[in-house]
């Protein structure tokens, strides 16, 4: 046992990302004498209404012990393949970024380097029928991927739809059941303490203290790690252009398709995330350029007649706080800072940045070392995510004013570098703790029609007979595969029918 | 440049830099891509000691399509587990540091926190106890059958010693048969395009010109081309590590009992350390020093008095400057080997770095012209893996604990690299190892030599308090007894090389 271990967690929020927050260290920390008190200050409204998440959310759901069935009953799930991209670099435009990869390399030979070969050669080729994931969710199928790495389905990758407000309850449940306490109430202050700066306790506008070891800041306002720390906020929405979302309820598809789609307009794109009791949209603008007004008159057209929409526009925050983790606060969610819904909601980072808490959970002392390695982690996460928005923004022909608005930021060096290597031959630099990796972000680029001026020219090596055979043998076993698996929604009420 | 079509590739200097990279290159880009030549001089000896590699090293002969069995017979290789460091914490004291990771994760907790928790509670267990390759390797015994048992990985990597001049030869026979040209012959002349500053030929003593787009520098520690010639500049980092020359020697297996451990020694001595390489037919001994702290005389005896067995050849001396070349690839050079830059062989990183530069260069083979961007980016790729390479031998020398002698009070005193302090104090603190993905050594690297160098965290991962104490011991207690059996059950390293890839095996041929 340590000597001066961490006694009392106070978590501070409502949300996604206060309730994730607790439901992680509660399983983390169970049988240890370590209380762990959410603060529920009410639902966030920089939650996202409906969350796409990426198959590294199945793993903190299995750290969590969570059945997936029970989940996606209670947070009205579906499956997700990927995200589906229309009208974005221009009209007409289509492009599905899967969440497994496309196509498999040969010879050491990254398979994107084909597709940029045949591009150059006037022969481009059809990305979505080397992707299961694209095959299939373009027919509305869905299946869970094999374990067998023989199995053509072991190439898919998928990732749920939750509704979020459903989702939220869902771990708080968990959380509770496992220990957690829950105070409701407003925080009026907080207190230092004198010799650290340390935060000591959260004065509640009732009056009452919660006082604890260590505090994890997940309310809008950031009232601990700003509020109560003065940790600075670095903007990013000179880079970013949406600030606001409308949302829009209407009845679920017949056929909801096992992905998200974004579709681009003149003022702002459109956000749909099919539900098993709805179909979630929401429309994403920019507040100095439309009016909540004009973006619901968006969604409503969008949505057909039977729409119930949210009056009020939510806010999306933009940015970064210059330290996540100070003293013995630690930012997650909005405190911690956003980025856009592009294309996973805002629960990701929040969860992402609790287990990265988990691997480096201090005792009383709060070491700076550990803070300043969570927040090197950290800060490089958030720095990828973010290249990795501003790519879609960036590559637009769109000209009308919502799309313009960022055009003329000087991109992150980050994003530089990356670009400029890949505009090369194709390659994508290595860094640290990226959310995609380097195949998805080359097959993002290339489906943004950033054609590089070359490829790995070790292909030029491979016979083209062996090519065309693997790559026809792949097409083959790809289109099968996806005509052999059954229709998303059914098998959504088969696999949810069956179970103990 | 202008941009004209990058065809003809120039690789000046043989050795195991020069022959690795015309045979991956040959293989990968020889056919369509490029023409490849390879001028070397028989009368510029190549630095060739035994050597020692890392496992990736099979990665390398793998994409190149090279049998294991045929490449260890032509070698003369043994098998190699890790790395046993002697005398280098205290005095008679030594761990090997092996090449696999350590238990398994419990509860999603990485194992090393519950061993140091166990310890700190006064467990006398060793942290070592709990790696496959380090017990097997103890032993003295070898294994390439991995296996799973159970939900405890027994995995491990592995790697050789060799002969690197055997390999090179080896390699060269390879390159040659893919139509890369070698041509016998010592620069005299490098010619650079009064514009752009490129290089555009160079000149033999022969009088003959050879032009090229792209030129491959492996002449050794001159850098002919890189340096002499481009001045790229070297950054010097003798002052973290004070090593400067090696006496090198190979010395005789004994007649009778001829034991081959399948890892490589390294003997901290009074300003420097002993290799001992073991290879199928001889031995490779090597004693690398500071001549600020012993003379070159007193070094000779002293890699004469650490070496087992009867001496083949006279000790050969090596001069040596650790440190990188700024550049590892300036306009239309890449420097591959020695002319890269330079770090003493405690840890076998010189191959890999040849092998990292080759791999790289040819993920961003140019085209047309040469991309900055391109160039760029291979640029930072090799620096950050010669300083975590750098930051890793250095971890071995400023953690001791010795005093006896005033280069080990320096090494231990000394300041280190930012970013070493910053690994070593985050460990010592919690136990937690930082790491990158640009990173030569894994985490379960760094941990062996952080610990076998001494540093015990202060703490351990708080959330090995909420596993069960009582089953966390039996678990630790399985995990033991199942590799100390599992270990003793393999085959001896001899026995294992006499089974899949004898070449000039001591013992061929001797009785029992």
């Amino acid at each position: 046992m340590s000597d001066n271990p961490v006694r009392s967690i106070a978590i501070a929020g409502g949300g996604s990302a206060a309730w994730s927050a607790a439901a992680v260290l509660a399983q983390a920390l169970q049988s240890q004498d370590i209380s762990i008190t959410v603060l529920d200050t009410g639902p966030s409204p920089f939650d996202s209404p409906a969350e796409s998440t990426l198959p590294q959310s199945l793993t903190l759901h299995r750290f969590l012990g969570l059945d997936e069935r029970d989940l996606m009953k209670i947070a009205r799930a579906t499956f997700r393949l990927g995200t589906e991209y229309l009208d974005w670099w221009g009209e007409g435009d289509r492009y599905f970024q899967p969440l497994g990869l496309h196509g498999a390399g040969i010879d050491f030979i990254a398979f994107h380097h084909l597709l940029i070969r045949q591009q150059l050669a006037g022969e481009p080729m059809d990305m979505d029928a080397y992707s299961l994931c694209a095959m299939a969710a373009g027919k509305g199928k869905f299946t869970h991927p094999s374990e067998d790495g023989d199995s053509i389905l072991s190439t898919l990758a998928y990732g749920l739809h939750l509704d979020g407000a459903w989702y939220v309850r869902y771990i708080r449940g968990f959380a509770e059941h496992n220990g957690t306490q829950r105070i409701e109430g407003r925080i009026a202050d907080v207190r230092l303490r004198g010799e650290d700066g340390f935060i000591e306790a959260l004065l509640l506008e009732d009056g009452r203290e919660l006082a604890a070891d260590l505090f994890i800041d997940c309310t809008d306002e950031a009232r601990l790690i700003d509020g109560g720390l003065a940790v600075a906020f670095e903007d990013w929405s000179h880079w970013l252009p949406a600030d606001r979302a409308v949302m829009a309820y209407s009845p679920p598809q017949p056929e909801p398709p096992p992905c998200t789609t974004l579709r681009a307009f003149e003022d702002g794109w459109l956000r749909q995330v099919p539900l098993g009791d709805k179909l979630v949209s929401e429309f994403l603008f920019n507040a100095g350029i439309s009016s909540a007004e004009d973006a619901i008159d968006r969604v409503t057209a969008m949505t057909g007649p039977q729409v119930q929409v949210e009056p009020a526009a939510r806010q999306l925050v933009h940015g970064r706080r210059r330290h996540f983790w100070r003293h013995n606060c630690i930012a997650l969610g909005p405190a911690a800072g956003g980025l856009e819904p592009l294309p996973m909601g805002s629960q990701h980072l929040a969860q992402t940045g609790v287990m990265r808490l988990l691997n480096l959970l201090p005792d009383r002392s709060c070491n700076p070392l550990l803070a300043g390695e969570y927040n090197r982690l950290t800060g490089l996460e958030y720095a990828n995510l973010r290249d990795y928005q501003i790519t879609h923004y960036q590559a637009t022909h769109r000209d009308s004013p919502f799309w313009k608005l960022t055009a003329d930021s000087e991109l992150p060096e980050t994003l530089q570098r990356k670009l400029r290597v890949f505009a090369s031959q194709g390659q994508v630099p290595y860094y640290d703790e990226e959310t995609f990796e380097n195949d998805a972000w080359a097959a993002m680029l290339l489906g943004q029609k950033r054609w590089p001026s070359g490829y790995n020219r070790c292909l030029d090596e491979v016979e083209q007979d062996r090519i065309d055979a693997r790559f026809e043998q792949m097409r083959d076993l790809i289109r099968q595969a996806a005509d052999r698996m059954p229709p998303h929604g059914p098998y959504i009420g088969d696999y949810l029918g069956a179970g103990p | 440049m202008a941009e004209r079509l990058v065809r003809d590739v120039i690789i000046v200097g043989g050795g195991t830099a020069g022959w690795m990279s015309a045979a991956a290159f040959a293989v990968h880009l020889g056919r369509h891509n490029c023409r490849f030549r390879l001028v070397e001089s028989d009368q510029i000896g190549t630095v060739g000691v035994g050597e020692a590699t890392i496992p990736v090293i099979r990665e390398f002969n793998q994409r190149l399509g090279l049998d294991e069995v045929e490449f260890m017979r032509q070698t003369n290789a043994t098998f190699k587990l890790g790395i046993q460091f002697e005398n280098w914490l205290r005095m008679g004291e030594s761990y090997i540091h092996p090449f696999g990771s350590y238990g398994n994760p419990i509860n999603w907790i990485a194992f090393h926190h519950f061993w140091l928790k166990m310890h700190q509670q006064g467990d006398p267990t060793s942290f070592f106890d709990y790696s496959m390759p380090h017990v097997a390797a103890e032993l003295g015994k070898f294994s390439l059958a991995h296996s799973t048992t159970g939900t405890l990985n027994l995995n491990y990597y592995y790697a050789f010693h060799f002969d690197s001049t055997s390999y090179a030869q080896y390699l060269r026979s390879f390159a040659e048969a893919r139509g890369v040209q070698r041509t016998e012959g010592k620069v005299t002349e490098v010619s650079l395009d009064p514009e752009s500053g490129d290089i555009v030929s160079i000149t033999l003593e022969s009088g003959e010109v050879i032009e090229g787009d792209l030129f491959i520098d492996c002449s050794g520690f001159r850098g002919l081309l890189i340096e002499q010639e481009l001045q790229t500049g070297y950054e010097d980092w003798s002052h973290w590590l004070p090593c400067n020359r090696a006496w090198a020697v190979p010395t005789a297996y004994p007649e009778e009992n001829v034991q081959i451990p399948p890892h490589t020694r390294s003997r901290a001595l009074t300003a420097g350390w002993q290799w001992r390489i073991p290879l199928q037919n001889r031995i490779g001994n090597g004693h690398v020093f500071s001549a600020d702290y012993i003379d070159e005389e007193q070094a000779r005896e002293m890699v004469l008095e650490h070496a087992e067995g009867e001496p083949i050849a006279e000790p050969r001396l090596l001069y040596f400057t650790t440190g990188m070349r700024s550049l590892s690839w300036n306009r239309n050079c890449v420097a591959i080997g020695l002319s890269a830059g330079f770090l003493e062989p405690l840890e076998s990183t010189s191959i890999y770095l040849i092998q990292a530069a080759i791999m790289s260069l040819i993920n961003f083979f140019p085209r047309q012209g040469i991309d900055a961007a391109d160039r760029d980016e291979f640029n930072q790729l090799l620096r950050h893996k010669y300083e975590e390479a750098r930051d890793f031998v250095i971890l071995h020398y400023k953690a001791t604990e010795r005093d006896d002698t005033e280069f080990w009070r320096y090494c231990r005193d000394m300041d280190i690299p930012a970013e070493l302090e910053r690994r070593m104090e985050l460990f010592r603190h919690r136990g937690h190892v930082s790491f990158s993905e640009y990173d030569v050594f894994a985490e379960h690297s760094w941990l062996s030599v952080l610990i076998g160098q001494g540093i015990m965290p202060e703490h351990y991962d708080p959330r090995t308090d909420s596993a069960d104490e009582a089953s966390a011991r039996q678990l630790l207690a399985d995990i033991r007894n199942t590799i100390k059996t599992t270990a003793e059950g393999m085959p001896s390293h001899l026995e294992a090389l006499a089974d899949y890839c004898a070449g000039d095996l001591v013992t061929a041929g001797r009785e029992g």
